[in-house]
């Protein structure tokens, strides 16, 4: 279970560490590791100076295979103390770190240079405690092992002793209740961590490095891992607590990243809604402005006309015409853009492919009189739609094809094709035109985006045919090839009445 | 009348198993793995001759007899075996030695030839392991003298005895001073270059290595009956161990106890005289143990280990062994 609960606190800050990566989850991971350090290495000093029954081999090791290959792991006594040394000194540490993070009672400036304050008496202490300067350092002087052994264990209780009371000082100030339910969580696991170090945080390193000499035998400092308060109910305790609080904490932390992670792909698509109607607003801005401009020529023109003495009122004839058919153009733009972002109700009702070919056919014919167009459809077809929706995407796909190809000479018809397959009713519409590059297909449906005149094009068309597709419960795919043109593929779910 | 009688009948008979099972002692006993440590309180266990005495033994095994004092000293053990280097510290008055186990020739200085060692003088400037405060120091400290040689004049490696097994046989150190049955098993795993450069043995002109069963002031105080009848049964015990007929049945004891094989077991039957009852209390009575203790005393304070001397009887309790064989 000892060997378990490491693992469990290695594996915990794995978890934490892949679903975050903020100041608080490395000063938890240092904490955690620390302490995992700490144990093992008294665990493998256990298991090499022996001392305890069957049923606490298993409680510590789990099985006699795992402390017999603890046991022969090979260390000096030096090595041993000194990474236990590192573990005990770091905990407390870490843990001061981490309560200072969480205190929002201290100022950040206050902070800045407590953090570098704390770290240093355990950087004295690992500095000390490296075994050649210990050595050195006790003997100095008889008393002074004895001096050095209650000054350390005397500040790491002081360590510990603050920063728990600045983090249950901090979750008692914390009021709103999500918040106040988050530090809960975090505080059970870092007090149980407190525990599980507490068991051996009179470990002193100057066991390990002098046990056997008379200068520590001397002092009768004995083996505080022997105490008989550390039995097996004991242990079965504080390991139950360990795991019940760091899964509470770690569950608390992995649910709190989560919720970071929902809140930050929100902001995203809010974002980019952001970008869109910005970039929305944009083009209509500027292509009303265009023709406004144009509008104001036109305006000024007539202006000048009926200055004269004598107006040549056919030329004033011809511009007021223009500005007339420039304002049925803005009308017409703006309410083919109305029409692309009021998509709010579909009402799907059975209609003949017939008569929402027709109706796209002609709303195309009025704006390009001259558009030849084959329509390849079996009659009495029937399909779920809403009618005026579909025509509308039909028209726009047909709009497309026959302006992709209006710079060739001889345009050739656009396919309109109705045909059944497998499970769909597909309605395809095949232009020639010199097709879309890789580029231009990545940005195809977006909203705002064309690669034609912004003046006239708001690039809306695709963005909203595929809503309307996605409104009939259909899929809009492309396909072009050589030779074969370009078709855009509206699939609709077959209706059959029964 | 009869079924009255009866009632009390049984509820005596009830009372009387109840005060035999509150008299019956239970005891944790510190010993270490291997033959000279266990040959007598396995035997013990396993005759029957502690539950005899209305002890109920319950062996925990450690590492050496520094720590089992500390194990004593923590409350957790009550009687304990240490080997010949933790004697120090009941000269240094930190245990009492209410027995003696053994005459030991357990601890040896290996070394590894492919390291250039074949000499005590070839140790100068090698890595050598050993554990301090135990006997593998003693043994160490003797060899280094016969050359001349300080514990300054080697690379000195300070490990406890698993370690120096795994550095041994891995070749991470040179040579090491251990003992049995590690010093088996270190020379078991390459015998071609690993040999003993000596044993206890060698040096039995300047020292002897008893191994003796302790135990603290405090609790002698408190417990000197308890005492009395453990030596008793150890007394029992070491008399079905002393004969060589018996060396294969104990062996097998100390293998299950240990979790080894039976060979490893047997192999450490060879590490010392095992001694009857009647060799202790005649050695106890006419001063051959205490003559035994003084040697290495005498040993400790030249090493440096003791800085004064002490009266022998002022940490060997020689009238329990003289009591327990009456």
């Amino acid at each position: 279970m000892g060997v378990l609960v490491i693992a469990l606190l290695i594996l915990s800050v794995i978890i934490l560490l892949i679903s975050r990566r903020d100041k608080e989850t490395f000063l938890i991971t240092f904490l955690a590791v620390s302490l995992a350090e700490f144990w093992l290495t008294m665990l493998i000093y256990i298991s090499k100076k022996g001392g305890f029954g069957t049923g606490l081999q298993a409680l510590l090791f789990g099985t006699r295979q795992i402390r017999l290959y603890l046991q022969y792991l090979i260390f000096t006594l030096g090595q041993l103390g000194y990474i236990l040394a590192v573990g005990r000194y770091l905990f407390p540490l870490f843990l001061m770190w981490l309560a200072l993070y969480y205190s929002k009672r201290i100022p950040q400036r206050g902070k800045r240079w407590l953090y570098p304050l704390a770290a240093i008496i355990p950087g004295a202490a690992l500095i000390i405690y490296y075994p050649r300067i210990f050595e050195r350092t006790i003997s100095l002087s008889t008393g002074m092992i004895q001096l050095l052994v209650r000054c350390t264990l005397g500040w790491i209780i002081a360590y510990l002793v603050i920063a728990l009371a600045l983090l249950i000082l901090e979750v008692r100030e914390t009021s709103m209740r999500f918040y106040r339910r988050q530090m809960i969580g975090r505080l059970m696991m870092i007090v149980s961590f407190v525990i599980l170090y507490g068991l051996y945080c009179p470990q002193d390193p100057a066991q390990v490095y002098l046990f056997y000499r008379n200068e520590y035998m001397g002092a009768q400092q004995g083996l505080w891992y022997l105490n008989p308060a550390l039995n097996q109910r004991t242990y079965i305790l504080v390991f139950v607590l360990v795991i019940v609080c760091t899964g509470v904490g770690v569950y608390h932390m992995f649910r709190c990243a989560w919720e970071s992670i929902s809140e930050g792909q929100k902001e995203n698509t809010i974002r980019r809604k952001f970008d869109a109607a910005s970039k929305g607003a944009s083009v209509f801005v500027h292509s009303v402005k265009n023709q406004l401009l144009a509008n104001r020529v036109l305006l000024k023109r007539m202006d000048a006309e009926l200055l004269r003495k004598e107006p040549n009122l056919e030329a004033v004839r011809e511009h007021s015409q223009q500005l007339r058919k420039s304002n049925d153009f803005m009308i017409e733009r703006m309410e083919e853009l109305y029409r692309s972002i009021r998509t709010n109700s579909i009402v799907l009702v059975e209609e003949n492919t017939d008569s929402v070919l027709d109706l796209a056919i002609e709303r195309m014919k009025r704006k390009y009189p001259d558009a030849a167009i084959t329509c390849d459809a079996p009659e009495h077809m029937t399909i779920l739609c809403d009618k005026t929706h579909l025509a509308e995407a039909l028209y726009n796909l047909l709009v497309n094809g026959w302006e992709a190809q209006s710079g060739m000479e001889q345009p050739e018809p656009l396919l309109l094709r109705v045909r059944r397959e497998r499970l769909w009713t597909v309605i395809s519409v095949t232009d020639h035109g010199k097709g879309l590059s890789r580029e231009q297909r990545k940005h195809l449906y977006e909203p705002f985006w064309s690669s034609k005149n912004t003046n006239y094009n708001w690039g809306m068309g695709l963005y909203y045919v595929r809503q309307i597709v996605k409104s009939h419960l259909g899929l809009l795919r492309l396909e072009q090839a050589p030779g074969q043109g370009t078709s855009f593929i509206v699939q609709l779910p077959n209706f059959q009445r029964k | 009348m009869k079924k009255l009688l009866t009632l009390v009948l049984a509820v005596a008979m009830l009372l009387s198993i109840g005060a035999v099972s509150a008299s019956a002692e239970d005891l944790n006993i510190a010993y270490m793995p291997n033959y000279a440590s266990l040959w007598s309180v396995v035997t013990g266990i396993q005759m029957g001759y502690f539950e005899e005495e209305g002890l109920n033994v319950k062996l925990v095994e450690f590492a050496d007899g520094p720590t089992i004092i500390a194990a004593m000293e923590s409350g957790s053990i009550d009687m304990g075996y240490i080997g010949p280097g933790a004697h120090k510290l009941c000269i240094n008055g930190r245990a009492k030695i209410f027995m003696l186990s053994q005459i030991g020739n357990a601890d040896a200085v290996l070394a590894r030839k492919s390291r250039g060692i074949e000499t005590y003088a070839d140790l100068k400037g090698k890595k050598v392991g050993y554990s301090s405060g135990t006997s593998s120091e003693m043994i160490l400290q003797y060899a280094l003298e016969e050359a001349g040689l300080t514990m300054n004049d080697i690379q000195a490696y300070e490990m406890e005895v698993s370690s120096l097994v795994s550095a041994m046989v891995s070749g991470s150190i040179d040579a090491c001073a251990a003992w049995s049955p590690s010093t088996a098993t270190i020379i078991a795993s390459d015998p071609d270059d690993i040999f003993s450069m000596c044993s206890n043995v060698t040096f039995a002109d300047r020292s002897v290595s008893p191994a003796s069963w302790i135990v603290l002031s405090g609790y002698y105080g408190d417990h000197q009956e308890i005492v009395l009848r453990f030596a008793r049964a150890l007394y029992k015990a070491m008399d079905y161990g002393s004969d060589p007929a018996n060396f294969e049945q104990v062996a097998k004891w100390v293998a299950a106890q240990c979790g080894v094989d039976y060979e490893i077991a047997a192999a450490q039957t060879g590490d010392a005289a095992w001694p009857s009852s009647a060799e202790i209390i005649a050695g106890a009575q006419d001063g051959t143990i205490e003559g035994y203790y003084k040697v290495q005393q005498d040993a400790f304070i030249a090493s440096g280990a003791v800085e004064k001397e002490v009266p022998v009887a002022d940490y060997v309790l020689f009238d329990i062994m003289i009591e327990a064989g009456k």
